[in-house]
């Protein structure tokens, strides 16, 4: 996969929810979203270019293409719509990626391009004041989909556990878990009896279809739910995976868990295999 | 391995023709040795002189000049600089770093009229006064300084980043009229006293005054000046850059905005600070 860092800053916490919220909307799965995004971190004013509270956003898709093609649409649509709202590059190395680049027209012939030092920014004129936006980005090879599933003896044990795993996930860097909540509870096989479909329910792990089909599933459990990480390295994955487990583990649903797996899709989703027992074991 | 010392020219004595010091360049890209670099001609001179005739010539290290005993005789010290630094100790003469590309330039005296000008990278220092036209198209170009710094710890004549196309000049003292007339982009710091009519003609660029500048009101339009993100970057890499730019000039938003040249294209703008 390709990914991208950028950072929006706003004028308080409550605008920047709202640019945050808006621009990683409907970015949980690059199969129908075509990209999954999400906050990798939270940044004090002292972080950020222009002073301000600010997020560092994680953008991963298929293909560069596709990356900027969502970039664009979605800093134009969200970003720039947002009141207060600037966004800028949270990534210097890597194939440049258009950020204001692309977006700089919306000013008709009134924005203004700043370059300071190596960087280039544009002022677009907008109702609020400007909309600032640096000029590009930058995008990296990336990881999507390490992922493990929590299957516990009931949902509130399922919940808890994920829960804590998403905020054992969250401190680590380079990584988002782009679902709702960072949980998924509709894990999917590859494939379908339907045509066209290219992935279904994971029927193995759903336990209102035990006895129907051949189950994934021990005895007593009866929610399952996965995890999914998208990372900008191997090691990265790896951490987030292994932190996601121990936490999910070790907290007071831990009781509750009956078994950690993953979902490797017959080792065909993609060149990297986290085996849980070797990361475990590095901890 | 013998260490190294810095390429350093000594003026010898005082001077009563310019000397043209263009032929730096050429023994830095040709890694002259101090010895042979004494006898090279100096084509631009009459009676032909060589540079040991005017010059001490020592050391050995090509990225890092040092030229001692310096005066405003001394025309084009720079041009076309790439990389390393040049220190002149003393003053410099007019054409200093003229096309500078990369490196550094550091007068630790004055420099003489249209220094700076077709800058494409580098940073020009200044330590004491500049001449006029720093910054600024030579007379039939164009466009002036195209990118890089230069900061000037002392005043400056008149025409000051003339037509400036990119880049960032700092002017600690004052400047002389017609500061940054025709000005394309870039972004001028002027933190001495007031400026007369600055920005005349101006299409886009930024202008920074510590004081109010006398302004004529048919070319410029006063607006508030709210909710400048742009501003924030700015001053956040303004102290990443000079430690003498006093902190808190920069510590809360500018007073005033002004746009224009109205005349011309509206673009520019002078904040107040």
């Amino acid at each position: 996969m390709k990914a991208t860092r950028i950072v929006v800053t706003a004028r308080n916490r409550v605008w920047l929810s709202h640019a945050v919220n808006s621009v990683t909307g409907f970015a949980t799965s690059v199969i129908a979203c075509k990209v999954e995004a999400g906050v990798e971190k939270w940044l004090t004013p002292s972080q950020t270019p222009d002073g301000r509270e600010g997020a560092a956003i994680l953008l991963f898709a298929m293909s560069g293409n596709q990356l900027e093609a969502q970039l664009r649409d979605r800093v134009g649509q969200c970003l720039l719509t947002s009141p207060t709202s600037a966004v800028f590059s949270g990534m210097d190395e890597g194939k440049a990626v258009a950020l204001g680049k692309a977006i700089r027209y919306f000013g008709d012939g009134y924005q203004i391009s700043k370059k300071l030092g190596n960087r280039r920014y544009w002022r677009i004129p907008v109702m609020d004041g400007e909309f600032v936006c640096e000029d590009v980005t930058h995008r990296i090879d990336s990881i999507g989909g390490g992922n493990f599933l929590i299957i516990a003896k009931d949902i509130d044990s399922a919940l808890g556990a994920a829960e804590s795993a998403v905020a054992a996930i969250d401190k680590v860097a380079n990584t988002i878990t782009p679902f709702p909540g960072g949980v998924v509870r509709s894990g999917s096989k590859v494939g379908s009896k339907y045509r066209g479909l290219i992935a279904s329910t994971n029927d193995a792990y759903c336990p209102t279809l035990r006895g129907l089909v051949p189950t994934n599933l021990p005895h007593g459990a009866n929610a399952v739910l996965e995890i999914v990480i998208d990372g900008l390295d191997e090691s990265a994955v790896g951490d987030a995976m292994r932190e996601g487990i121990v936490a999910a583990c070790s907290g007071k649903w831990s009781e509750g868990i009956l078994e950690i797996t993953a979902s490797n899709f017959g080792g065909k989703l993609g060149p990297y295999h986290f085996h849980l027992h070797s990361l475990i074991d590095c901890a | 391995m013998s260490s190294l010392k810095p390429l350093t020219f000594t003026r010898k004595e005082d001077l009563d023709f310019p000397v043209d010091m263009r032929f730096l360049r050429n023994i830095v890209d040709s890694r002259m040795s101090a010895k042979k670099a004494e006898q090279v001609l100096m084509s631009s001179l009459p009676d032909a002189l060589r540079i040991g005739d005017i010059f001490k010539v020592s050391g050995n290290d090509h990225q890092n000049i040092v030229i001692e005993n310096s005066n405003a005789k001394l025309e084009g010290i720079g041009t076309g600089w790439r990389r390393g630094t040049i220190k002149v100790i003393g003053n410099a003469g007019s054409f200093t770093a003229q096309s500078l590309r990369g490196g550094c330039v550091h007068v630790e005296g004055s420099v003489g009229d249209f220094s700076g000008c077709g800058m494409n990278g580098g940073q020009l220092v200044i330590e004491a006064d500049a001449g006029n036209g720093l910054g600024a198209s030579l007379p039939g170009e164009k466009i002036g300084m195209n990118e890089g710094r230069i900061i000037v710890n002392g005043n400056t004549g008149t025409r000051l980043g003339n037509r400036m196309r990119r880049g960032l000049i700092v002017v600690y003292g004052d400047v002389g009229v017609g500061a940054c007339s025709s000005m394309i982009s870039g972004t001028v710091l002027l933190l001495g006293g007031q400026a007369n009519l600055p920005g005349t003609h101006m299409r886009r660029g930024t202008i920074i005054c510590a004081s109010e500048p006398s302004l004529s009101a048919d070319s410029f339009f006063e607006q508030e000046c709210e909710n400048n993100t742009y501003w924030n970057i700015f001053c956040s890499y303004m102290e990443g850059l000079s430690e003498r730019i006093n902190q808190s000039l920069f510590s809360c938003s500018p007073r005033k905005r002004f746009v224009g040249d109205l005349n011309i294209y509206g673009m520019g703008e002078i904040f107040i600070i």
